[in-house]
């Protein structure tokens, strides 16, 4: 139960960027995104949070979107990032390889050596 | 097969979502319970035998709207520096208008405005762009054309040959039109085809207009906002 709010916090920071990587390559629906989240534990407790970060996304130009037919049901609305979100996600990845080290490093010895 | 109470419980939710985004500016507020509902159908389309149990389900997995809001308006307090938000939604759907308003009365800048849009799909913009290719101006351009080939067509060459009761070969040719009563049938064809064609960019307009509607960002139902819709 103590643990949950711990992991809000820590969520807090990374969930946009874990969006971008996944719509760095390819485009993805919604709906599709949250399955993809929502599978990876911790990652997404509130299914319907997701919506206003892809608006936040869009209106900051990270993503786009296009609408596309689907089979049998009405069209999706497609999310994929710009090059403006790819640049921003490839500054993230440097920031937190160096970021995870460092806290490891002090969870694991107490301190730098 | 839907759920018992599918409906109360959707729109239940959606009702509480709107109320939760009440301070939102109205095509913000819309949007959102537009990606929400969108949300929910998907969920239901991926069940194969939905209860109110599974619906509740997906309700709960959504989380509490009060969740929902603040999120969305942690995102608008940070944007709102630069700018607010209401315009935004209202200047994007201005150049979905201009597009099709140009499509009729001037195609070629119609359609670029057509494909710069991100509100719809590639198949609605290739009925806008080839219903009627050209739009008006095509018609105007090639209908005459096509009318010229058409009579050119159906009033075409002919030539035959009968052998005559003393055996002889008789070969007539000549250029005239079919008989009364086929070029009659032409010509009622000929005007529905020409009808049909000049009804066909209005058709067009009114259905990329139709499915703008669906996903405009502008809420024009000022007066009903506390109705909730259901999902159809």
């Amino acid at each position: 139960m103590a643990a949950e709010p711990l992991v809000t916090q820590m969520r807090k920071g990374v969930l946009d960027y874990c969006v971008l990587a996944l719509l760095h390559d390819r485009s993805r629906y919604g709906f599709e995104i949250v399955q993809t989240l929502a599978a990876i534990d911790g990652m997404l407790t509130s299914e319907g949070t997701i919506y206003p970060l892809l608006g936040r996304l869009r209106r900051d130009g990270l993503v786009q979107t296009e609408w596309k037919e689907s089979s049998g049901g009405p069209p999706r609305r497609y999310y994929r990032a710009t090059s403006d979100g790819r640049r921003a996600l490839r500054a993230f990845r440097e920031e937190w390889s160096t970021f995870r080290a460092g806290v490891d490093r002090i969870l694991a010895s107490g301190g730098p050596a | 097969m839907t759920a018992p109470h599918a409906d109360q419980i959707i729109a239940g939710y959606l009702a509480r979502l709107e109320a939760a985004l009440a301070p939102l500016p109205s095509s913000r507020r819309q949007e959102l319970i537009d990606d929400v509902r969108s949300h929910i159908a998907e969920a239901r389309g991926a069940l194969a035998d939905e209860t109110d149990a599974d619906l509740l389900t997906i309700i709960e997995r959504l989380g509490e709207p009060s969740e929902t809001a603040a999120e969305e308006m942690a995102g608008t307090r940070a944007a709102s520096s630069t700018a607010t938000t209401v315009p935004s939604g209202g200047r994007q759907n201005l150049l979905e208008i201009l597009a099709i308003v140009l499509l009729l009365v001037f195609w070629p800048a119609g359609v670029v405005l057509l494909w710069i849009s991100d509100l719809w799909t590639t198949r609605e913009k290739l009925i806008g762009t080839l219903v009627p290719p050209g739009g008006y101006l095509g018609i105007f351009f090639f209908g005459p054309v096509l009318l010229l080939t058409g009579v050119g067509f159906s009033c075409g060459s002919w030539s035959g040959s009968t052998t005559g009761p003393d055996g002889q070969t008789v070969t007539t040719s000549g250029t005239s039109c079919p008989p009364g009563v086929v070029m009659a049938l032409f010509g009622v064809l000929g005007a529905i085809v020409v009808v049909a064609v000049l009804v066909s960019p209005i058709f067009t307009a009114v259905y990329l207009g139709r499915r703008l509607k669906r996903r405009s960002r502008i809420d024009s139902r000022r007066g009903a906002e506390s109705q909730p819709r259901l999902v159809g």
